[in-house]
């Protein structure tokens, strides 16, 4: 019990510290009467309601998408499943300016799509801006929030169970809904809440596929703080978009009930129907992915290559408009990203491993996630500047990205550890073992593979944040998103995109270096 | 030990004889500041000591929460739309600089009091793709309403950007309280609605929208990095609207003479003349142009907007969007 009151402390702290000291410090108690008046105007009515409404649909939408695919990521051990985890990370690493090109390649009005139509004479269509665009985008973006989450939980059942179900002579399907679902009901309201609270905050999804007409509260957020300079009309609205999430999870969890299931193999299939469905999730999900990095060299409206531009891009030595070299701005985007990598997994980790199997775990995971899931990048770089004033930016931002993977980090710790066999932990603690040496000998070397899974996704997300880095890190540390911006900013487009491409590229390859390494650790550990 | 002596007196002479301006500003202002400011420099021997914000809008709202309490005696980077967020707050002195008579154009003087000097300006305007429109001319505004437009324009959300803010600005006045018909009618025009000017142009670029909200001094642009100049540049009916740029001392500054002398110096001739090829602007006094700004369109006739609620401007368009 003690310890779990070490994670409360920790996750009070780093609420504390981290989110709302600055924000009071920033905004204080502000205008109450202009804020009513704020929400009393029918376009903010109108946008909660299109908010609400296009993410519900698009939980939906996301959920359907993403089941199958982690339905087959659990049961089979091949290459194909092996990929379907890769796609988890899509929705971390891909920047907004990568998407955005990834579409245009696909489905643009010059894109691969479009041309195949006008070759077989159908004429060039227009598949983007409107409210199915906006649904697509969110599918794209947080169906693998499913795969991973289901797909783990699913994984983690133990073999006997269905197993037994199996003697009792059910079919894979009915197996499915009646037995393995309602076992991993956890899980699912999980990936549904977080889908949910990822689509409601969207923001570049809904206006860059579908264009700001459709608006979410988000937009006004942005209004308020930038372009009219009333931060406290803006926290006002953060305060109702916070309130309305907060309250949507906190909800949640009253359904989520705690089933213990005993650990034991994992049952793995070999082929099935699930092979074509799983095939097709696969190319919806990369698809986009490799259409923006053949798009960084390829001008696909003017059909032809531009690889010159990659010799411009490295060769220029400082380039002017960043004040320093592109190579020194991708070293500082690694840094920072590998510091908050760093102290997001080892928070997340304390948090959730103090608390397991404690009657605070749920409110402290719950609360730290849904607090940091609720308040934007840019609302908390404000608050960084102003309240932590004398704050070297590079710390500033290590902080923001900590705050912004936090959410995803600490839910998969949950799920991990939910499932985690906590006989060892008993058997050592009878022996005498103190926590540190717990955590040491077994816990860490035990959770590996889901650590290393944290440290990536928070290191994905880092190298992709933009709207923080801008405000905190702009002209003293630009990082790699920041340089993007203002490379096509100053219609630098080709080497924008290229710069993009190279992001993505070098996500990938930390990721599954860093996935390598952790099963590889884990394999010899058995 | 000696040179740790020296190194020491060095540090206490600059610190005990060496005067510093703090200067709040907008991240892009940083091109600029980087080339004209070690003029002043050099000139009174005193540091300039840069800090940016983001955009502006972030810069007044940091101005703002710490009304009084930091050492910052200048802010540049305040437009005539935020400037009465800025006038509200009762943020600056009254100044009027010895070289506001070298001002060009009596127009561009948009705080009568003087808390705000104009120092760039700009015009909005519609870019175009010539290989598909051919050349365009069109005699006023609602020519962008015609079915040939049909889907074809990609804008800036006001709420999110200040080019679409000047768009939306630029209709106002034209229009006046009539401008939502505008909107009704335009509305059909417009393919998609960006966050940003960035975005609007990597979306022109890519071929899915013929033309887009931009500024007049995109062709001078184009022709200094590029060369040439590869697509079309249009102020409806030629009357176009600008945004004035102006910078402020700040009340609480303990420089205030130091800080005026600043201001002269940013709309002397010698500051200014760095103005276009940094900010893309146009300096408000007459300096030798550079030869790219041929391509930069400049309307025959002038709008702007004077104390004007934007909030609610911004509020009535979105009943004509949504």
């Amino acid at each position: 019990m003690r310890h779990s009151f070490l994670a409360l402390w920790v996750a009070f702290l780093f609420l504390f510290l981290f989110i709302v000291l600055p924000l009071t410090i920033t905004f204080g108690i502000g205008d109450i009467e202009k804020f009513l008046d704020v929400l009393k105007t029918p376009s903010v009515l109108s946008i909660l309601k299109f908010t609400l409404i296009q993410a519900v649909l698009s939980t939906f939408l996301a959920f359907a998408a993403g089941l199958p695919a982690a339905y087959y990521y659990s049961r089979h051990n091949n290459s194909l499943s092996s990929l379907l985890y890769y796609t988890t990370y899509i929705p971390f690493f891909l920047p907004g300016i990568s998407m955005v090109v990834g579409f245009l390649v696909l489905l643009g009005r010059y894109g691969i799509l479009n041309n195949f139509l006008s070759l077989v004479g159908i004429g060039r269509k227009q598949f983007l801006y409107s409210f199915s665009a906006i649904l697509l985008g969110h599918t794209f973006y947080n169906s693998p929030i499913t795969v991973r989450i289901v797909g783990n939980a699913l994984k983690n059942l133990p073999a006997e169970i269905i197993e037994a179900g199996k003697v009792d002579g059910a079919s894979k399907i009915k197996l499915f809904w009646s037995l393995e679902m309602p076992l991993i009901v956890p899980a699912v309201l999980s990936s549904l809440i977080l889908t949910f609270s990822y689509c409601f905050t969207s923001f570049a999804v809904v206006l860059i596929l579908g264009g700001s007409q459709y608006a979410t509260l988000e937009v006004a957020i942005y209004m308020y703080l930038k372009l009219l300079a009333r931060p406290e009309v803006a926290m006002g609205l953060a305060l109702i978009q916070f309130l309305f999430i907060f309250a949507f999870g906190f909800f949640g969890t009253f359904f989520e009930s705690r089933i213990s299931l005993p650990i034991g193999n994992r049952i793995i299939y070999k082929g099935g129907l699930f092979s074509s469905v799983a095939l097709l999730y696969l190319l919806f999900e990369w698809l986009p992915v490799f259409s923006g990095v053949f798009g960084s060299f390829y001008d696909f409206r003017r059909s032809r290559f531009f690889f010159d531009k990659i010799v411009n891009l490295f060769s220029a030595g400082r380039v002017e408009i960043l004040g320093t070299s592109i190579l020194n701005t991708i070293f500082r985007s690694l840094r920072l990203s590998l510091i908050a990598a760093f102290l997001a997994t080892a928070i997340s980790f304390i948090i959730s491993w103090s608390a397991r199997n404690s009657k605070f775990e749920n409110i402290s995971v719950r609360l730290t996630s849904l607090i940091s899931i609720s308040i934007t990048p840019a609302i908390l770089a404000l608050g960084y500047i102003i309240a932590y004033r004398n704050l070297p930016p590079q710390m500033s931002m290590v902080l923001l990205y900590t705050v912004v993977s936090f959410p995803v980090v600490i839910n998969l710790f949950h799920a991990e550890m939910a499932s985690f066999d906590s006989a060892i932990i008993e058997a050592a603690r009878i022996d005498g073992a103190r926590f540190c040496q717990i955590l040491r000998y077994i816990a860490i070397p035990l959770l590996k593979p889901a650590i290393a899974t944290g440290f990536a996704i928070t290191f994905a997300i880092s190298m992709g944040e933009f709207s923080g880095s801008l405000i905190l890190g702009s002209d003293r540390a630009p990082t790699i998103t920041v340089a993007i911006y203002r490379m096509l900013s100053s219609k630098h487009v080709p080497e924008a995109r290229l710069l993009s491409s190279l992001l993505v590229i070098i996500v990938l390859v930390t990721i599954f270096i860093i996935n390598r390494l952790s099963i590889r650790v884990f394999r010899s550990k058995i | 030990m000696k040179r740790l002596l020296v190194l020491l007196f060095l540090a206490i002479s600059v610190f005990l004889l060496g005067e510093e301006l703090v200067v709040y500003t907008y991240d892009s202002l940083l091109p600029f500041a980087r080339e004209a400011f070690p003029l002043f420099e050099e000139k009174t021997g005193v540091n300039v000591l840069v800090k940016t914000f983001g955009d502006a809008g972030a810069l007044l709202a940091k101005l703002i929460s710490e009304k009084g309490k930091t050492d910052v005696d200048i802010v540049i980077g305040i437009d005539n739309l935020l400037a009465e967020r800025a006038f509200e707050e009762d943020l600056f002195i009254s100044y009027l600089p010895d070289n506001a008579r070298l001002i060009r154009d009596l127009n561009l003087i948009f705080d009568p009091l003087w808390r705000l000097t104009p120092y760039d300006y700009g015009a909005i305007a519609l870019i175009y793709d010539r290989n598909e429109l051919g050349e365009l001319s069109l005699s006023s505004m609602d020519d962008l309403t015609k079915k040939e437009f049909e889907k074809s324009i990609i804008i800036e959300d006001p709420r999110t950007s200040s080019t679409g803010l000047a768009f939306l600005m630029w209709t106002y006045a034209l229009y006046g309280d009539e401008f939502l018909d505008f909107w009704q009618k335009f509305k059909k025009s417009v393919l998609t609605i960006t966050l940003g000017w960035d975005d609007a142009f990597e979306k022109f670029e890519a071929g899915e929208a013929p033309m887009m909200v931009s500024y007049a001094t995109d062709g001078a642009y184009s022709y200094e990095y590029y060369g040439e100049v590869s697509y079309g540049t249009l102020i409806p009916g030629n009357i176009g609207y600008v945004q004035i740029e102006g910078a402020g001392i700040v009340k609480w500054s303990e420089k205030k003479e130091l800080a005026k002398e600043f201001i002269e110096f940013l709309i002397s001739p010698e500051a200014q003349a760095h103005i276009p090829l940094n900010q893309w602007m146009f300096p408000v006094v007459e300096t030798q142009m550079p030869e790219s700004f041929e391509y930069a369109l400049i309307p025959k006739e002038v709008v702007t907007v004077k104390s004007v609620d934007v909030e609610k401007i911004i509020n009535l368009w979105e009943r004509a969007i949504y």
